[in-house]
């Protein structure tokens, strides 16, 4: 990507010029140990009962914490141990919803109360589509996903391949490949320890795989992320260009008519500029999210097996794949990240 | 005329209190990661720790090579995975303390990741230590404290 937008200023004004944009936040109403909120800004703070989770932070939990967030419309999230959890807003069409997504460790969504269109729920590697169920997401160590329905329905998208997956019923998302077909379960059959345990192992078996699944998920986000910037750019460039086009109209023809001209053309690119930025900071954040837990568990997973052998043809293999990862990332996503994201 | 002697040994106490007050209060200035005897006792405790304690003097988020690794649980398996490796700094000579400064991020990466963990993450103070033992060299990237010794905020190499 060569053009470069002054991304912090355009953030300050979609946080302090437009608050209406952002979601209402989910509350913390159970925890169990020391579960640790990240804001937006980058801090760690623990997280407590009550506490609110707002749009842009994280929850990240470690070995036997948990904590349960319910939404403004009563539904609820249960971030289990070991997981990462993070709510961000995007625009749908001109109003403003909220995604979950976790890209480490077992999260359960009990979404009974569905108005509106339906939540984008991602994993590292897969989406899902909620019909007001109970369903648990597992995000393994090598980026695959495994999405197990207690109720409902969903329809989970991976490589632009969907399937359904009814009540009872769990579908395998190997990273970097459309859903597998989807398998009867017996409830509590599957803990996530014992799930995740074989993805590590298929890692330490072929890390190359899983490294080049990754990077397949990570070009397929950046590809979302170039159409939402393709949005944005356009707005953001006929934006400038309206106020400018307003001061001359100031000189010339005086405050009624720059006020008309504002009223009919610059605010309704103010409104729509914003909106498309949060798409833009949607898709750049998912990305960042897959790079730093599903990239950089590989990383120190392989780094540290074979810490003494840093010749080894799996540990050289691997790191080659990485390499092109992140050159990706950093060409195509960096310019839409900031400090505080890091 | 008063001898000199007495005036001599006046001074010899004084400058004596003097030195210690100074190399007291330096102590207590440098920071724990720019003090060598602080790095070589916490060399120690690397060598024998097991995962749990070395998670407990580890600063987060974490930086592995140039990876930054933030969930606790993922530092605590990098250390139980480089004990089962076999890593540790058997007889590590303290090559270099470096104060961090605004342009160390530069030898871990030039991109907006690196300068961001340097002067986000990373507590004042801090430095980078470069050990060496009998197998290869390695750079620590310490800051902060806890019980005296500074924490590991990341690992570097073998350089």
């Amino acid at each position: 990507m060569n053009t470069r937008t002054p991304v912090p200023v355009v953030l300050a004004f979609l946080v302090f010029a437009a608050p209406a944009l952002f979601s209402q936040p989910a509350e913390t109403v159970y925890v169990e140990g020391f579960p640790e909120l990240r804001s937006s800004a980058g801090s760690l703070s623990d997280l407590f009962f009550g506490d609110p989770v707002r749009s842009g932070e994280t929850v990240i939990t470690g070995r036997g914490d948990v904590a349960e967030l319910q939404l403004p419309n009563g539904n609820t999230i249960t971030v289990s141990s070991n997981s990462v959890f993070n709510m961000q807003d995007y625009d749908d069409e001109g109003e403003t919803r909220t995604g979950f997504s976790n890209s480490r460790g077992a999260v359960t969504y009990r979404f009974n109360v569905l108005t509106g269109r339906q939540p984008r729920i991602q994993s590292a590697n897969a989406v899902a589509g909620v019909r007001g169920t109970v369903f648990t997401v597992f995000a393994g160590d090598d980026g695959s996903s495994l999405f197990l329905v207690e109720s409902g329905r969903i329809a989970v998208s991976a490589q632009g391949e969907e399937v359904e997956v009814g009540e009872d019923f769990a579908v395998e998302v190997r990273t970097g490949e459309a859903p597998g077909e989807p398998f009867e379960v017996l409830r509590g059959a599957i803990d996530f320890s014992g799930w995740n345990g074989g993805r590590q192992d298929a890692l330490l078996a072929n890390p190359v795989a899983a490294a080049e699944g990754a990077y397949r998920r990570m070009q397929e986000l950046v590809r979302e992320l170039n159409l939402a910037v393709a949005e944005y750019e356009p707005l953001r460039a006929q934006l400038t260009e309206a106020r400018a086009e307003a001061t001359r109209v100031f000189e010339a023809e005086g405050q009624d008519a720059v006020d008309a001209f504002r009223e009919e053309f610059v605010r309704p690119l103010e409104q729509a500029t914003p909106r498309r930025l949060l798409n833009v900071r949607y898709w750049a954040l998912s990305t960042l999210s897959l790079r730093r837990h599903v990239f950089g568990r590989m990383y120190s997973l392989l780094k540290s097996t074979y810490v003494m052998e840093p010749n080894h043809p799996d540990w050289v293999a691997y790191r080659n794949v990485h390499t092109q990862a992140l050159a990706l990332f950093e060409d195509a996503v960096v310019p839409w990240l900031v400090p505080a994201d890091i | 005329m008063r001898n000199a002697t007495p005036v001599r040994a006046r001074v010899r106490p004084a400058v004596l209190v003097i030195a210690v007050v100074i190399a007291v209060a330096s102590c207590a200035t440098v920071p724990p990661a720019q003090q060598e005897a602080r790095v070589e006792e916490l060399i120690a405790f690397v060598n024998a720790a097991e995962a749990e304690a070395l998670l407990e003097q580890s600063g987060r988020p974490f930086l592995l090579d140039s990876e930054i690794i933030e969930p606790s649980n993922d530092i605590y398996v990098m250390w139980r995975n480089f004990i089962a490796a076999g890593w540790s700094l058997p007889g590590a000579q303290i090559m270099g303390i470096a104060a961090v400064t605004e342009h160390t991020y530069r030898s871990y990466g030039t991109g907006l990741e690196m300068q961001a963990f340097f002067s986000r993450r990373v507590p004042e103070g801090a430095a980078v230590v470069r050990v060496q033992t009998r197998q290869a060299t390695w750079d620590l990237l310490l800051g902060g404290e806890r019980d005296g010794m500074p924490l590991i905020y990341g690992i570097r190499g073998p350089l």
